[in-house]
């Protein structure tokens, strides 16, 4: 079930008032039904992947839990490691692997038509962080397995995340009956809103010139190709931003919090910033189970820019099993260890020339990367690359269709004013607690309803970030 | 991912089986935003089917706020309806500013789409081709630029409906543009523009003439029209508000008139009149013939329907009758065209379908083909009669009724625009006089 779909407003219609009125023990099971649902409109029976990997990561951790040496703890560790792997390996990199291998010579394994299960790649990493925690000894292994499967599969961040950790989501699970505020409706409903109306109005109006562009990139001009490449930068945060607001808005609406995913990424002034807020939950994730226990930056700079590079990779390649992701996160890599070597973090730019120019690099490295993440294929975005910086014009901008751009502009305006005057400034909380602050709240709310009603693309259109 | 295509997959799943119906009475004058279409045609399709889902969303979370407020009540909904009108003004102020879409007619002034230029992927009408590449002029006509010296050159312009626009046929591909071809390969001095605009009915091609056609006094007017004016009488109330004014005759039309006023207002007019064109079936949509059910109708339902269309007739022929003379005191040379269709009491030679008593399952009440072909005849007829003042070329006869020419009962394939093109052009040959086709 999408967020922008009436399909989810019609279920959310259902699931809200009795989740509201119902007391914890019972809107537990609610909420595992509920999950069940949204889960099962993709492909219902992929909800048995869901459950394999649930039950794989229970028992593990208390497992974990039960032995007593560090030694027999790690053993199971891997064993839940393992197998939630498998379960994703199987589904997202067979193809991938045994192609490669195949290229090679070295095997003759057929093609395997499978569906990818929808947000897989989220879940395992939420069950992998939960099972290492355990092993931490930062939590203690849930022995209540509805609230345990509750976590894993709570639809607001089933499919796309934000992939929240156990520390902070379980202990608001265990009891369920917290009291749901005004201000949690009235904050919850205006981040559900502003979600829907970077993905319905922004990404997808945006989706369309970058999907016409990109389809028929041998015959577009360079500038054509570098709008496309830049309206699908903003394209793919609206996308992938506006679901993080949406299943933000709807826990919230239900009384939960969920951490922050994105916190204004291309106003960035450098990469190593980008990344601290770009898809906060993954990278963290990503520096927190990858990054650091492969030894970080504790040995050395060689070591550390090792490590950065494989943590990058393996970050893209968590995006999908395709080369274009892993060139793409090998480009972060390179971007992020050369900042490091040049010693770029730890600068503060407080002149506003150097902000920009650190705003502009970054802005334009970004985008170079997004060319591998949008393109079909390396060729492909190989020749997109040649034809930006041969074929070069400005003058075929004219050629652009005016009623096609002007909706396009408006929509990054409008975009670009909210954030920068309100977005960056207040969080919906802050709002709420000033003076008239549900008043501003129920403005701005309808501001959007009836934008997202106008000029919205209600073509139940997915989420880039669905694939992954 | 690719939201046009997925509308297009969406059409493809759920209307491929339907035919096209000829409109009723209804407001036709802009019913076409063919800039816009596409994106708020979906929003109206899923509106169509689970619009109560937003207002049951909206209001649960309205009420459960109140109840989530126990002290207060009262002050909390105040503030939230302060809210929601200040919302609404912001909305106003910001659509003032900049609107996307902006209204096809403007302080009763027709706004036509000028300098287009798109191409789009087409996944839901099988016939037609996968890439369609689709532009309109500085006019906002489909066609080459006007040129420098109009007057000196043979000039024609086409006006119609949607059958005129051709908008599901690439540039190249519409039947106006390979008329033109054939013209200027024989005069390069020739010019011709397609005005059509999808959805326009004789009141919309009247605006048209008065607002654009007469500044530009084109020597030819070539208007095909027909379908569009089935069981229409006058404009209705939508039309009216394109003329800005305020109508006083109801509670109702006050408020539509004033609705009319605000950027908001119109925004949603444009979105509601998209809503109707959707609902009557004025979406084009691929018709499958062997898909459609037989419908016999009995002999009184069909004189009954005929008997029908007496004062609608006549409403017609009074509108058609002041496009000749308007055209006519500017000196611009008026040729009608009858509507060609799919209709009629035939087997169709591509499938070997018995045509007569098809209509549509989903409405057993409904018109059957020899019906609607009965009924167009004599709309077609309104336009015959004028033979004496005016050229008039016979199209709906001369059109051979195949269904490789057509994708639903009244919009013509590639093939079918060719073989349109060539029907005119050799009518032309005898209409137009030797001196202008030199």
């Amino acid at each position: 079930m999408l967020f922008n779909s009436f399909d989810f407003l019609f279920f959310f219609a259902i699931v809200f008032p009795l989740f509201y009125f119902l007391p914890g023990q019972y809107r537990k099971v609610l909420l595992f039904i509920a999950s069940c649902v949204f889960y099962m409109w993709f492909i219902p029976y992929y909800i048995l992947v869901l459950f394999v990997t649930i039950l794989i990561d229970y028992f593990a951790a208390i497992r974990i839990e039960g032995r007593e040496t560090k030694s027999r703890k790690k053993n199971m560790l891997l064993i839940g490691i393992l197998n939630t792997c498998l379960v994703l390996f199987f589904f997202k990199y067979y193809n991938f692997f045994f192609e490669s291998f195949n290229f090679l010579g070295l095997t003759k394994i057929p093609h395997w038509n499978i569906i990818l299960p929808v947000g897989l790649s989220f879940h395992v990493f939420q069950s992998l962080s939960y099972v290492v925690e355990v092993y931490r000894g930062n939590i203690k292994a849930e022995r209540n397995l509805l609230v345990y499967a509750n976590y894993v599969m709570l639809f607001p961040q089933l499919v796309a995340g934000p992939i929240e950790r156990a520390q902070h989501l379980l202990p608001q699970l265990r009891t369920c009956n917290h009291r749901i505020s005004y201000q949690d409706i009235l904050t919850g409903a205006t981040r559900f809103f502003w979600g829907l109306f970077k993905k319905l109005v922004v990404a997808d109006t945006l989706g369309v010139f970058v999907n016409n562009t990109y389809g028929s990139y041998a015959e577009q001009p360079g500038i054509l190709l570098l709008l496309a490449t830049i309206f699908f930068a903003i394209q793919i945060y609206c996308d992938f931003s506006g679901y993080s607001d949406m299943a933000i808005g709807v826990a919230r609406m239900l009384g939960f919090r969920f951490n922050e995913n994105f916190n204004l990424p291309y106003f960035a002034t450098s990469i190593t910033q980008f990344w601290r807020r770009w898809h906060i939950s993954l990278s963290s994730w990503l520096r927190d189970y990858l990054y650091i226990p492969f030894g970080g930056n504790r040995h050395g700079k060689l070591a550390m820019y090792k490590n950065l590079m494989l943590t990058m990779l393996l970050g893209g390649l968590w995006h999908g099993a395709s080369w274009n992701f892993i060139i793409w996160g090998g480009l972060h890599g390179i971007y992020l260890s050369i900042e490091k070597a040049l010693g770029l973090p730890s600068l503060k730019l407080r002149n506003i020339f150097f902000r920009f120019t650190g705003w502009l690099i970054t802005f334009s490295l970004v985008c170079f990367a997004w060319i591998f993440f949008r393109s079909p294929g390396l060729q492909q975005a190989g020749n997109i690359i040649k034809t930006i910086f041969s074929h070069f014009s400005l003058h075929d901008v004219f050629a652009i269709d005016k009623t096609e751009l002007g909706p396009i502009l408006n929509d990054i305006i409008l975009l670009f004013l909210l954030e920068w005057f309100i977005i960056r400034k207040f969080s919906f909380d802050n709002i709420f607690e000033k003076k008239y602050g549900d008043t501003y709240l129920a403005a701005f709310s309808t501001f959007l309803i009836l934008y997202i009603f106008l000029f919205g693309n209600n073509d139940n259109s997915q989420f880039i970030y669905f694939q992954f | 991912m690719l939201s046009q295509s997925r509308f297009a997959g969406y059409l493809a799943m759920n209307t491929k089986a339907i035919p096209q119906r000829p409109r009723s009475t209804q407001s036709l004058l802009f019913v076409s935003l063919w800039d816009n279409c596409l994106r708020h045609i979906r929003l109206d399709m899923a509106l169509d089917s689970l619009s109560p889902c937003w207002l049951a969303a909206i209001f649960t979370i309205f009420i459960a706020s109140m109840t989530a407020a126990p002290k207060n009540t009262w002050k909390k909904g105040r503030a939230i309806g302060l809210g929601v009108i200040s919302g609404v003004f912001l909305c106003e102020v910001i659509l003032r500013i900049y609107n996307p879409v902006p209204p096809a007619v403007k302080n009763g002034k027709l706004v036509l789409p000028a300098n287009q230029k798109k191409t789009f992927t087409n996944n839901w009408i099988s016939k037609l081709d996968k890439q369609i590449h689709y532009s309109r002029n500085s006019l906002g006509f489909r066609g080459p630029e006007l040129p420098f010296n109009p007057t000196a050159i043979l000039s024609i312009i086409t006006v119609g409906g949607s059958t005129t626009e051709c908008k599901y046929l690439s540039d190249s591909c519409t039947w106006s543009s390979r008329l033109y071809e054939k013209l200027h390969k024989e005069n390069p001095a020739v010019w011709l523009n397609n005005a059509g605009i999808d959805g326009h009915t004789t009141f919309g091609h009247l605006l048209l003439i008065k607002e654009y056609i007469l500044n530009l006094k084109p020597r030819y007017l070539l208007l095909m029209t027909g379908v569009n004016d089935v069981e229409l009488d006058q404009p209705d109330d939508f039309d009216r508000m394109a003329e800005k004014k305020i109508d006083t005759r109801s509670a109702k039309l006050l408020l539509k008139s004033l609705v009319n006023h605000t950027e908001l207002g119109r925004s949603f007019m444009n979105y509601y009149q998209l809503k109707v064109a959707y609902k009557k079936g004025l979406i084009h949509r691929e018709t499958d013939l062997a898909s459609l059910v037989d419908n016999p109708l009995k002999e009184e339902v069909i004189s009954a329907k005929l008997a029908k269309q007496s004062p609608y007739l006549i409403a017609y022929r009074q509108r058609i009758d002041s496009i000749i003379t308007l055209c006519q005191r500017a000196g611009i040379q008026p040729i009608l065209i009858t509507q060609p269709a799919l209709y009629g009491n035939y087997i169709d030679s591509a499938t070997h379908i018995s045509v007569g008593n098809k209509w549509m399952a989903k409405d057993p009440l409904g018109d059957n083909c020899l019906l609607m072909e009965k009924v167009l005849e004599s709309y077609n007829d309104v336009l015959r009669s004028f033979s004496r003042k005016t050229s008039v070329i016979d199209l709906a006869r001369l059109m051979p009724k195949n269904s490789i020419y057509f994708y639903d009962f009244t919009h013509v394939t590639n093939a079918g625009a060719g073989k349109m093109a060539d029907l005119l052009y050799s009518e032309l040959s005898l209409l137009i006089h030797p001196v202008n086709k030199k």
